[in-house]
């Protein structure tokens, strides 16, 4: 080993000089992107990307997010233009935000997501939006000086403590889109241009093609189908006066009924009374459950019917059904989205309320 | 020599630490096609397969390593070119596994450097290790395996949650013939670790040997393989796994806790050379202890280098980017299987056709030197037996 070492040391030295070693970069030559938005442009694919704030100098002053923009007949060749349009070197592993325009899901988003499952930097755990009625460009522009990162990254928090609507990674609409050939992911709206997008309910994919979205009481149904519902909060009329109650969880269970009769919903929805003027009876109760109940059911009715309506299983219903009668499923796979779009589902919901 | 021993765990970890390299590669990439979603059973379905194949080799190692066990069922003429393919496969494993290491590597740091690099960077601590001793070796590979089940468990427990049952079951009887023809591939990815064989000659042998130790690395290792495709899979699913180079570190791409730590893959995937390392000097050690059986006049320590620096090279010239995977999908895995099971299956028949066929003593020199001993022994036992009359 002691003859060996100048030999190494020798092989060091000569693979530094003929430009082998990795080449250092210091953390402040670096664009660290955090937000990645593709729209279809003209002549190919728009690709606009955007930091956080930087920190630089001495004292880590906080400088405005940066954007860039460039439009490319591939994905590659964007990205590959947006390095000679910056002055740092531009980074794309940090990118956790993924902003599609409605116009690209139209057309079909399949090759961005492909990119994203096959380039080094990037990652399929990015989190998924879809832009209604505008472009991904002028989202993450209304970002401002601060950028679209931080206020995404709230949204996908609040969405996992069910504030917020879900929250979808690129791999988890991915992966729904292959198996399963429909997805949904939620939906920003960015009205004006300038003021920051909003959630809007969620856009339901078919293929890789965007068949429509799901807004106001079908996007509740559609979180109640997932076992995810938003904590909602629900007004009932009762003879002793107005109560409230919020919505605390759902668990939905699926079974395929004998024969083509398609799904069996059942639904448990878990409430808690927050407001009331005085302790309820077991009479008023039992009112203000069935209305919880009415109420719930019109909305995982209303998202199946638009599922239905676009023969988009996009929750994978008949999958999860296919757990608990796994010897139907196999006659029945083939020919799963005709049998989801041509039978009535039977939707079963119970409501336990729990007096605070 | 006697002091450069090391233990039954000692070799399974080594063994396991290195065909960790291989699996995370090619699972479940390549009985995806087979199995399609059931390909999170085949680890489980090659249990009987890993472990007829550790029966097989350990009975042909009878306590002393492969390459003597070879020989003592196919004597000389025949024994010295099975023992030859042996050490060409090794060398083609040893190489494809520094070639992979260095790419994994240059991958992990986003393509910045060059693969030169980090070849020679891996072939010299390959060099270090390989030119050591054995027990050393082997109490880094104990680490190196708690290392690598640690960093594994991390990323499997975090992407746990995000599990989707429906796309790993439900599995009905038309799943179990593909499920069972997968576990060849599985069987023979993991049929990396034959070449711990060649070094049973250095376990200790003062403890009683337990045939349950064998079976439940064997099968444990298999079962924990297992539970990791499951989560691979039911995460990725089995048309996304299918698609992409390599599930599981796509899968350490997208763990992160928010406000602690965001990306990890390339942590995961320098972490994940020491299964690398550990599965290279394995294969060095297997080559040296081939060699100096063959060759005992030369140190065991000149033939690490002289089969680890034609590796390195063959690597860098030989195994381009694409071939190098090529092989390891198409070819290795059932290369691994036929000097794994059928070669010792081969050998050991015909040891035992020989051994009835030609008298006693005649079929092998290894059994020769073996009765040679025996009657050493009854002698020293009648000497001590005649000085204790005599005292």
């Amino acid at each position: 080993m002691k003859k060996l070492l100048p030999v190494l040391l020798t092989a060091v030295l000569v693979l530094s000089a003929v430009g082998a070693m990795p080449y250092p970069r210091e953390m402040g030559d670096m664009a660290l992107l955090r937000t990645m938005g593709v729209d279809q442009g003209q002549d190919g694919l728009l690709v606009t990307v955007s930091t956080g704030p930087r920190a630089r100098g001495l004292q880590g002053e906080r400088e405005p997010a940066m954007s860039l923009s460039a439009q490319r007949a591939s994905l590659s060749a964007a990205a590959l233009a947006l390095q000679g349009l910056s002055d740092n070197y531009v980074f794309f592993g940090y990118v956790d935000q993924l902003l599609l325009g409605e116009d690209l899901a139209d057309r079909g988003i399949r090759p961005v997501l492909d990119y994203f499952a096959q380039d080094v930097e990037l990652s399929l755990g990015a989190q998924l939006w879809l832009v209604r009625g505008g472009t991904a460009k002028q989202a993450i522009e209304a970002g401002g000086d601060q950028g679209l990162a931080g206020r995404l990254s709230i949204l996908r928090t609040d969405g996992e403590m069910g504030i917020a609507a879900i929250p979808r990674t690129a791999g988890e609409v991915y992966s729904d889109l292959m198996e399963l050939g429909a997805s949904y992911a939620p939906a920003l709206e960015c009205p004006d241009g300038e003021s920051a997008p909003a959630e809007l309910g969620y856009a339901v994919l078919k293929g890789d093609a965007l068949a429509g979205f799901l807004e106001g009481e079908a996007a509740r149904g559609l979180e109640l189908l997932e076992g995810r519902p938003m904590t909602d909060v629900l007004e009932g009329w009762l003879p002793g006066g107005q109560v409230t109650a919020r919505v605390t969880g759902a668990v939905t269970l699926c079974r395929l009924r004998p024969g083509d009769q398609g799904l069996s919903v059942s639904c448990r929805v878990t409430a808690q009374v927050v407001e009331c003027e005085q302790p309820l009876t077991q009479e008023e109760i039992e009112l203000f459950c069935e209305q919880i109940r009415a109420r719930e059911e019109s909305r995982i009715g209303e998202a199946l019917t638009q599922m239905r309506g676009w023969g988009a299983d996009c929750l994978g219903l008949g999958a999860r059904a296919a757990l608990a009668s796994p010897g139907v499923w196999p006659g029945l796979q083939g020919r799963w989205e005709q049998v989801f779009v041509q039978t009535e589902p039977e939707i079963t919901l119970r409501v336990e309320l729990c007096q605070s | 020599m006697k002091q450069d021993q090391i233990s039954h765990t000692q070799l399974t970890a080594l063994v396991w630490a290195g065909v960790l390299a291989p699996a995370a590669e090619l699972l479940p990439a390549l009985t995806l096609p087979m199995a399609g979603k059931g390909a999170w059973l085949a680890p489980a379905a090659a249990i009987p397969l890993v472990l007829l194949s550790g029966w097989l080799l350990g009975r042909l190692s009878e306590g002393r390593g492969l390459a003597g066990g070879i020989q003592r069922g196919l004597g000389s003429v025949l024994g010295v070119p099975v023992l030859l393919i042996y050490m060409l496969w090794g060398e083609i494993l040893l190489a494809l596994r520094l070639r992979l290491c260095a790419q994994r590597l240059l991958a992990s740091g986003y393509r910045d450097g060059s693969l030169w690099f980090f070849l020679l960077g891996v072939s010299a601590l390959v060099l270090w290790m390989g030119t050591g001793k054995l027990s050393a070796f082997a109490r880094a590979g104990q680490i190196f395996l708690a290392v690598l089940l640690t960093t594994g468990g991390v990323v499997l427990l975090l992407s746990l949650m995000q599990v989707r049952v429906e796309r790993v079951l439900p599995l009905g009887m038309a799943d179990a013939l593909p499920v069972l023809r997968s576990s060849l591939p599985a069987a023979g990815v993991m049929g990396w670790g034959i070449y711990g064989a060649f070094l049973v000659g250095q376990v200790e042998k003062g403890r009683k040997r337990k045939g349950w130790h064998w079976f439940f690395w064997g099968a444990g290792g298999c079962l924990i393989l297992t539970l990791a495709q499951w989560v691979v899979l039911g995460n990725l699913g089995p048309a996304l796994a299918g698609r992409l180079d390599n599930s599981y570190f796509a899968l350490a791409k997208s763990v992160g806790v928010e406000g602690a730590f965001q990306r990890v893959e390339s942590l995961i995937a320098a972490l994940w050379t020491l299964a690398d390392l550990t599965m290279s000097t394995l294969l060095v050690f297997a080559l040296r202890k081939m060699s100096a059986f063959l060759f005992p006049n030369v140190s065991e320590q000149r033939w690490a280098a002289a089969w680890l620096i034609p590796a390195a090279a063959g690597a860098m010239i030989f195994l381009t980017g694409a071939r190098a995977e090529g092989w390891n999908k198409e070819l290795i895995p059932w290369g691994n299987l036929i000097l794994g099971l059928i070669l010792p299956g081969v050998i050991l028949a015909v040891g035992s056709l020989f051994r009835r066929k030609l008298p006693p003593g005649r079929y092998s020199i290894m059994e020769e030197e073996k009765e040679e001993d025996i009657g050493e022994e009854e002698v020293g036992e009648k000497k001590l037996e005649k000085n204790e009359k005599k005292s």
